[in-house]
């Protein structure tokens, strides 16, 4: 009686890269919903000072807000009220890495910065949620690793 | 179960950080009536509710703008503004406790209203509960 095993090292590394895919995308799938809650939770806020919350009275600061997935520097899934051509330009400006990959919430309205000044709230108590549980994610996908 | 802190208390804890400074302190936003000169004001942004608590601090010191001349008008008094601005961050630099950790996050000019900036300091705040 024999045993034999035939070893191609060619369909090994396919099927290594087969399963190696599968990760990502069951990845991929867990970030979507991680930033998609937190785009809604950051778009749904109430407004009106008079709540703690910014006035939401032009629109466009809300408008601006959109949550972007990269792989190795490029999108690959993305929610925006639209084609914010703002956001686009800053994240790759600041954020992008070239491998890898990366989550961005954004709120492509430079003032941004100084609405949370004042203690108004626009995305960040969303990023910070937002950071922890893709951490999570991370160190679970690491786990089962 | 877990001593959840919550916004006004961590502000509480900046605010009495920050003690030695004379110049006056408000909580959470700009009195509407506090008059025109230096202050501080002290808030933060939603906390969440992990072991860890994380939030972000402002700590917003104002000075009243100075007449910069003729055909220039009123600018920012920088020299105060910075003045101050260094004073919180000598403070909140050097905090350091088995309770909570503060770091230096970023620093911006904005203006409030006509004659007033001020310069916000953010902070990141982690409550270890």
């Amino acid at each position: 009686m024999a045993l034999i095993s035939h070893f191609k090292p060619s369909t090994a590394i396919k099927e290594l890269k087969l399963k190696q895919e599968l990760e990502y995308m069951n990845l991929v799938s867990r970030m979507k919903i991680i930033a998609e809650k937190a785009y809604n939770d950051a778009k749904q806020q109430p407004q009106g000072h008079e709540l703690g919350f910014y006035n939401n009275r032009t629109k466009k600061l809300r408008k601006s807000i959109g949550v972007y997935i990269f792989r190795d520097g490029r999108v690959i899934w993305a929610k925006e009220d639209s084609n914010i051509a703002e956001n686009r330009v800053n994240i790759l400006k600041e954020y992008i890495v070239p491998k890898g990959f990366t989550v961005v919430i954004i709120a492509g309205k430079q003032y941004a910065e100084d609405v949370e000044g004042f203690n108004y709230n626009v995305l960040s108590a969303q990023g910070v949620r937002m950071k922890k549980e893709t951490d999570f994610t991370f160190l679970k996908m690491k786990r089962i690793g | 179960m877990a001593n959840y802190k919550l916004t006004p208390e961590i502000v509480d804890i900046v605010y009495g950080l920050l003690s030695s400074i004379t110049v006056p302190k408000y909580k959470a936003s700009r009195p509407s009536l506090a008059k025109l000169g230096e202050f501080l004001v002290i808030g933060s942004l939603p906390i969440d509710a992990d072991v860890m608590q994380f939030c972000y601090v402002n700590v917003n010191y104002y000075a009243k703008d100075i007449d910069g001349g003729t055909n220039i008008g009123f600018v920012p008094d920088l020299i105060k503004l910075k003045a101050g601005a260094k004073l919180v961050l000598d403070i909140l630099e050097k905090v350091s406790t088995t309770e909570y950790l503060i770091d230096f996050e970023k620093e911006q000019l904005i203006r409030d209203r006509d004659e007033e900036h001020f310069i916000n300091l953010r902070f990141s705040f982690k409550y270890i509960n």
